[in-house]
């Protein structure tokens, strides 16, 4: 039994149905240098997507969005109180140009407070960016957690329902609080195309445990019945659903 | 949306020519030696990405950063999904060599 380049690679995206992913994990077992080579693959696999998910980072202020325009006005409001907060100039020893000195320092206190708001803003990448073909497509931390995590009612991304649609997509409701952001991400090949996003509510303090349906907000919770096929997954089903990867 | 990654590699590439001074300007601003890294890994596998024939590029850009399917891809690149297959075996081993030679 040979594994060629061909079908590791398939194995490595996760395109290998469950035959053939016993055949190759089997081959791997036998031959530690099969073994490397898919270390290679999926090391690959990280670094490119890695390096193009920092430049879906990089140009999210060009490709704004409702999910990042609440981030982005959260830290606008930075831009006031830093310039704000900076001592005013000292009074220029010379009296005679008053006027262009203060108004200098002034320009330059409130360009300090715009780069400084302008990288706060980088700093948050968006939950979702459109992909290429404007598909708005979950990134980063959310992409992440869409994948890894189970429902629970705490952390940056939170995740509330998972749930099945009429056409056998599975489909999670997300809540990401950096960017005031929740909606529904549904399983697309191997993405998470969000098929809604409202600004979520003002993270609450002081509630650390809360039951998944609380967490959810009333808009999203309208839009999961609308989409929903049958009942929500419960957490053995989530369990079963991630091992699969989300696909069926 | 195979238009899309052709523009955005030559305007890459531009950019490349164009901008390198901003570019090394910009990462004064990244915070510590791990963000420095991550950011230089990132650099390095554009390069080697732009190095590769653009049917190979477009193969590797669609499965491995937009996640489509290998299904999906084919459709996009509106060919047979063995075409798309050899594509990416011989894309991704030519991304392997050229990292494993520049690191």
């Amino acid at each position: 039994m040979k594994i060629d380049d061909r079908k590791l690679i398939a194995y490595v995206d996760g395109e290998l149905d469950a035959a053939g992913r016993a055949e190759v994990e089997a081959a791997i077992a036998a031959d530690p240098v099969l073994g490397v080579r898919l270390d290679e693959h999926r090391l690959l696999r990280g670094k490119v997507a890695g390096a193009y998910a920092r430049v879906a980072d990089e140009s999210v202020p060009a490709r704004l969005m409702a999910a990042a325009q609440a981030g982005a006005k959260a830290n606008a409001d930075n831009v006031v109180k830093l310039a704000d907060r900076r001592k005013p100039p000292p009074p220029p020893k010379v009296s005679r140009p008053v006027a262009w000195p203060a108004w200098g320092s002034m320009a330059a206190t409130l360009m300090v407070g715009v780069v400084a708001g302008y990288l706060l803003s980088q700093q948050t990448p968006a939950a979702v960016a459109p992909g290429f073909d404007g598909a708005l497509v979950a990134r980063g931390g959310l992409a992440k957690a869409l994948d890894k995590n189970l429902s629970a009612g705490s952390g940056p991304v939170r995740l509330g329902l998972s749930f099945k649609t009429a056409d056998a997509r599975y489909c999670r409701t997300f809540q990401v609080d950096a960017q005031r952001a929740a909606g529904i991400a549904c399983r697309e090949g191997a993405r998470w195309v969000a098929r809604m996003t409202t600004e979520a509510p003002r993270p609450t303090q002081g509630f650390d445990y809360r039951t998944a349906a609380t967490a959810t907000s009333p808009a999203v919770l309208a839009a999961v019945d609308a989409m929903i096929e049958g009942e929500p997954l419960d957490r053995q089903g989530e369990i079963a659903a991630k091992a699969r990867r989300w696909r069926d | 949306m195979k238009n899309a990654w052709i523009d955005e590699a030559r305007a890459r590439t531009r950019q490349r020519k164009v901008f390198a001074p901003e570019d090394d300007g910009l990462s004064v601003g990244l915070d510590g030696a791990a963000a420095m890294e991550a950011h230089l890994e990132a650099a390095s596998v554009e390069q080697a990405m732009a190095r590769l024939p653009d049917d190979q590029r477009l193969a590797v850009a669609l499965v491995l950063v937009e996640g489509l399917s290998y299904r999906e891809a084919a459709a996009v690149l509106e060919v047979p999904e063995g075409t798309l297959t050899s594509r990416l075996v011989r894309g991704r081993n030519a991304l392997l060599a050229d990292l494993r030679g520049a690191a």
